[in-house]
């Protein structure tokens, strides 16, 4: 840092001033999102360590580090990106990859109502320069409301976004509660999913049988037919007895098979049986979850609470990790059983398949 | 008979005839040898016929007719022989006689050829002669042939004889250089003559002073009656060149400063000039032995007029600062002469300003370090005001490697002098470009060598060109005032009344807090706690081996709990490396905290060490959850706990010189839920640096339920955990940018007032019904009024599910973009 030498010779005040925000402003960012970039190799062992990982910030930044370069440390560092674009006005909040060998794409979505699709060939080929400009492939934004004599509501913000498997679709969890599906050809909206009274926190798509999921502020999961729009049934989230409010569904997860469904609401995690529609646990937890994912037959949860809680599908704890992060926003799988959870400080916690910290990122701005 | 005698002549003519064969004669004689052929001839026709006869049947008678012309012939050969043989000898006389001369010329010869060549051998002798004064500078020929004198030069040209030459230039070489002795002698008399006559002024000189002396003695009551300080300023002079070089100079910037810009400040010398001059004299005569002895020797005289000035001097003992004593009052042996400064407020154009604050520059002789101190610390002004004046900048390291040095690494500065030699200060005396020579030895010596003079020239213009001596007081002018100011708004909460806000434009100052102010309480500040500075290297492998060893650790930590209470880090490791890579960027900030940790005899553990006090509560959290989650599920106990919390990140930027003498208070709001009649309290804690405003007061809030048992705090404040962050980076950050440049030293007041409208918004938001505070329409968000005190909107956003802020005609901070 510059300023670190700064004394009576060369005094700006202002400029110190600056940095001292600058400092607090990276203590104080959110990493709401990681993902895994698709490797390289054109036959890539599923086994192998993943090399790079994006990171979506309530900055607004999409930001990749390779993880490979850091291995070699145990320290926690202050990681300096590959590569570094302001993706969104506002927070990014959600990036999902479709994997397509050469021609990945990059989709993220934030609090600015946009979903953007990046061209991971392209974003790689940025080299670290801050500000380097990027056009986005796809860009969409959320609709705004008509009111009365035509004057417009703000753009509702996207919360989440998920890929349907030929990537032709993007489903928006939007905040004025309405999920929206995409084309990503035309850029029109295809299909709109109403009917939550909150707005929305998280959307997944059940591939198998045409099926998509939303989560929401009101405390329900709703499952839609993709094509038709219609919401085929409404799943309730038991009330919680202690706080007098329904608490939203923050995040919902399917399993490999799809028959599966994690949903986090509140202090509690809820596990469905989607094939014979019924709840099947419910798991109570200290804090309130934030994120979920399937591993296998286990279900990895996190929350506002820097630990890493893995459950069976009975509801029984099998392991806490603890990590970096102490409010935990996103819990991101790879292939090889690598996790990264990430979340308030800026931080993003990579864990491996064994438990111990492969390394942790401190992404500055 | 006769054939005998004809065997005996024919046996002869044998002989002769061998005999006369190999003769050859020369043609002189060739006649007898004709007469001697002839004869032999004739010879052999008689004995030829005697033959015939004497065979045959012929008459003998014939024969003696035969035999005398045989003798005849015999008589003709001997007449032949006898002639040839005269011949031989004449001949060989002959021989004899044409000899002589020719023996004779070739001893002539002879002799010639040797007399020549010792000839030869004598000219080389003399072509090889060397002079015994090989090298003689002469003028040159052209030189000689303009200035010599006539008679030295007569008729020589350049085509003369080049060695009549030669003489004569040597000649001319030899007048000149008589005539330069000449001359030589001539000047010595004049120096000795001028000599005369300086030392007799000199002695008029010596003399002068005391004559002046008088005079002026005479003047100053007449000086005292007309009111002009003259006596004074002579005195702040005169007692300025005794002062060491970067007191000088801190002396005349400020002064060039005050008197150019009309800075509102004042300058003064304090000490014992005998001292001082005591001083000088040690010093001179240690360094350039004699030769400045007559200055000192003017000082002297000097000083018993001083003395007369100077009444309310106590006599001293007179202290020889010896240089040779190793003890720490030797390291912190200061010079007797300092320089005081008074800044005044120049906001206000009073003509008569009020006194900020008084610094006191003194100069530490070993250490060559100029330290500051404030003085008369009585208006609620303490030395923290001077401390961090500039980024990293305590006053507990000694500023240069040389005086580090000289103490050995493990020294540290004696922290309990009430002046500490702060960069700033190095700064502004200069020390970064004086030359490391004896202070006292530049102004005599300096003339002698340019280089250090131009050295110190230019280093005073770029001093000059940074405008130390301006930013320096500017820069303590805004921290006594912004102290000043902070002790005013800390004083009302001490009282526990809300800060007043001069500015009404931002909404907190409108709004009319629900919550009341419950407590307010100071924490200390950091540096009481012995350690403030952080210690890297040597704590963080112990503290590895310490995890190693135990890896359930949390559950000994509590033996690590300090004297004052203080919860020690939860797991300091990861904390403590990352300083690493912090202090590496500012690698002196290392170096003294090596030293400090040496030093220290305060250390209570590492653990405490690694700690800032503000982010205990985070600890607390994360603490709590550990022991919980480790006593609930046993498994969870092998994944080693190496994890890097929230507050390692924040301890690693909170870097140690930052912390350093920083004030912490905890504030408690409290809130009655209006359903139940629970009391929801808001602790918060605040760490107020004394870089006071420019790094504004860091706040870390927690909720505490107290009056219902049945809450688990802990899981509250999980619960709550991002809003309480969000609460956090609004105070802490976002509302800075809202603030007017001439608010900063209300920042503070404006946090506080920040702070209780954002917990009324969230508790009032609580406390509502649930449907009450569900605003499910988009639009009524998007056109809902702006706010005035209170906050409409969408109530939650985003995947942190945020609360909503809009502010009227201000930036929007919270809830982007609405």
């Amino acid at each position: 840092m510059a300023t670190a030498t700064m004394d009576v010779r060369s005094w700006n005040e202002d400029a110190y001033r600056e940095t001292i925000l600058q400092e607090r402003e990276s203590r104080c960012r959110t990493v709401f999102r990681t993902a895994f970039a698709p490797s390289s190799d054109r036959n890539p062992n599923p086994n192998s360590i993943p090399d790079v990982i994006v990171a979506a910030s309530s900055d607004g930044s999409l930001a990749s580090y390779s993880i490979s370069s850091f291995l070699s440390s145990d320290r926690l560092l202050i990681a300096e990106p590959d590569c570094f674009i302001q993706a969104h006005e506002g927070a990014a909040y959600d990036i999902k990859f479709h994997e397509n060998g050469e021609d990945s794409l990059l989709f993220s979505c934030g609090d600015d109502g946009h979903i953007r699709g990046w061209r991971w060939k392209e974003m790689t080929a940025v080299t670290g320069i801050r500000g380097a400009h990027l056009n986005p492939v796809v860009d969409l934004v959320n609709l705004q409301h008509k009111g009365p004599w035509g004057s417009l509501s703000p753009i509702p913000e996207t919360n989440a976004i998920a890929l349907d498997n030929q990537g032709q679709s993007i489903y928006a969890a939007a905040g004025n509660s309405c999920a929206y599906c995409w084309d990503v050809e035309t850029g029109k909206v295809k299909v709109v999913y109403k009917g939550h009274s909150d707005y929305l926190h998280s959307v997944v798509v059940r591939n198998s049988s045409n099926q998509v999921l939303t989560g929401s502020e009101d405390g329900t999961t709703r499952i839609w037919d993709s094509v038709s729009g219609k919401c085929i049934r409404v799943l309730s989230m038991e009330k919680n007895d202690k706080l007098k409010d329904t608490p939203c569904v923050s995040s919902l997860a399917l399993d490999a098979s799809e028959s599966w469904l994690a949903c986090g609401s509140g202090r509690s995690l809820f596990i469905w049986n989607l094939v014979a529609g019924e709840r099947v646990s419910r798991i109570p937890t200290c804090t309130s979850v934030q994120d979920v994912v399937f591993h296998g037959n286990q279900v990895i949860a996190v929350g506002a609470e820097p630990l890493v809680s893995r459950y069976d599908m009975s509801g029984e704890i099998r392991s806490q990790i603890q990590c970096a992060p102490h409010s935990v926003f996103s819990i991101s799988l790879h292939s090889s059983g690598v996790l990264a959870a990430a979340g308030y400080g800026g931080l993003v916690d990579v864990i491996s398949p064994f438990g111990s910290h492969l390394c942790v990122l401190h992404c500055r701005l | 008979m006769s054939s005998a005698m004809e065997v005996q002549i024919e046996e002869a003519a044998a002989a002769v005839e061998p005999a006369a064969a190999p003769e050859r004669m020369p043609p002189s004689s060739a006649s007898a040898y004709d007469v001697l052929k002839e004869s032999k001839a004739s010879m052999e026709e008689i004995v030829a016929q005697m033959l015939s006869i004497k065979r045959g049947q012929n008459p003998k008678s014939q024969l003696p007719e035969l035999l005398t012309e045989s003798l005849l012939h015999f008589v003709a050969l001997r007449q032949a022989n006898r002639s040839i043989l005269m011949e031989e000898d004449r001949i060989k006389a002959e021989t004899e006689r044409a000899k002589a001369p020719v023996d004779f010329t070739s001893l002539q010869l002879h002799n010639l050829m040797y007399e020549k060549n010792h000839y030869v051998k004598a000219i080389k002798a003399c072509t090889d002669f060397k002079s015994k004064y090989p090298d003689i500078e002469l003028v040159p020929e052209e030189e000689f042939f303009r200035d010599a004198p006539k008679y030295i030069k007569e008729d020589a040209t350049p085509d003369d004889n080049a060695h009549c030459l030669m003489l004569k230039r040597l000649n001319f070489e030899l007048y000149q250089r008589k005539e330069l002795c000449k001359f030589r002698e001539q000047l010595e008399e004049r120096k000795a003559k001028l000599s005369q006559t300086i030392a007799t002024r000199k002695k008029f000189l010596s003399s002068l002073p005391s004559h002046l002396k008088s005079l002026r003695k005479a003047s100053i009551p007449v000086q005292q009656e007309l009111g002009v300080h003259h006596a004074k300023k002579l005195k702040q002079h005169t007692s300025a060149e005794l002062l060491p070089p970067p007191l000088y100079i801190i002396y005349s910037q400020f002064m060039a400063q005050k008197e150019a810009f009309g800075e509102h400040i004042d300058l003064e010398i304090t000490g014992s000039l005998k001292d001082a001059q005591a001083f000088v004299r040690l010093q001179s005569n240690k360094d350039t032995g004699s030769s400045t002895k007559q200055e000192s020797a003017k000082l002297e005289d000097d000083l018993p007029e001083e003395e007369d000035d100077d009444q309310r001097r106590r006599k001293r003992p007179k202290k020889v600062p010896g240089k040779d004593n190793h003890d720490q009052a030797g390291i912190y042996q200061e010079h007797p002469l300092r320089v005081v400064l008074h800044i005044y407020d120049d906001s206000i154009s009073d003509p008569k300003p009020v006194k900020l604050v008084t610094l006191k520059f003194e100069y530490l002789l070993r250490l060559n370090v100029v330290c500051v101190g404030i003085e008369g610390s009585g208006e609620g002004t303490d030395s923290s005001v001077l401390c961090n004046l500039f980024p990293d900048d305590t006053g507990l390291e000694l500023p240069h490697q040389s005086a580090k040095l000289s103490l050995g690494e493990s020294v540290v500065f004696d922290k309990t002098r009430s002046s500490l030699p702060y960069k700033w200060a190095q700064h502004l005396a200069g020390l970064d470009f004086l030359p490391e020579v004896s202070p006292l030895l530049m102004d005599s010596e300096s003339q002698g060598n340019g280089s250090i003079r131009t050295v110190v020239i230019s280093g005073l213009q770029l001093y000059r060109e940074q405008n130390r001596t301006q930013t320096v007081v500017q820069s303590v002018r805004l921290r006594v005032k912004s102290q000043l100011a902070l002790m005013e708004q800390l004083d009302q909460l001490r009282k526990l009344k809300w800060p007043s806000l001069t500015c009404g434009s931002v909404p907190w100052a409108s709004h009319k807090p629900l919550c009341t102010l419950h407590s307010w309480s100071a924490l200390g500040s950091s540096s009481e706690a012995g350690m403030p500075l952080l210690e890297t290297n040597a704590i963080h492998s112990s503290v590895i081996n310490v995890m190693d060893a135990r890896p359930d650790a949390t559950k000994e930590i509590p033996e690590f709990v300090g004297e004052d209470g203080e919860l020690p880090a939860l797991l300091p490791t990861p904390a403590a490396t990352d300083n690493n890579e912090l202090t590496q960027r500012e690698g002196s900030d290392h170096e003294r905290s090596r030293g400090l940790a040496m030093m220290s005899k305060t250390i209570v553990s590492p653990y405490k060490v690694a700690k800032t006090p503000s982010f205990r509560i985070q600890d607390e959290d994360s603490e709590l959850m550990l022991v919980d989650s480790e006593s609930d599920h046993e498994e969870s106990g092998k994944t080693k706990l190496e994890a890097v919390s929230a507050a390692d990140i924040d301890s690693m930027d909170a870097k140690s010189w930052v912390d350093y003498k920083a004030q912490e208070f905890r504030l408690v709001l409290a809130s009655k839920m209006s359903e139940n009649g629970d009391d929801v309290k808001l602790e918060a804690k605040v760490k107020i640096s004394v870089e006071y405003p420019v790094r504004p007061p860091l706040w870390a809030v927690d909720l505490l339920f107290l009056s219902s048992g049945e809450k688990n705090d802990e899981n509250i404040s999980a619960f709550w955990f991002n809003e309480l962050r969000a609460m956090e980076a609004e105070v802490n950050l976002h509302i800075l940018k809202m603030l007017r440049s001439d608010e900063q030293n209300q920042v503070l007041a404006h946090q506080v007032r920040c702070l209780t409208m954002l917990f009324d918004f969230y508790m009032g938001k609580v406390s509502e019904p649930y449907e009450k505070r569900k605003s499910t329409s988009v639009i009524d968000v998007g056109l809902c009024n702006p706010t005035n005190g209170t906050i409409l909107a969408r109530f939650f956003r985003g995947r942190d599910r945020r609360k909503m802020l809009s502010w009227k005609n201000l930036d929007c901070s919270l809830g982007f973009p609405y």
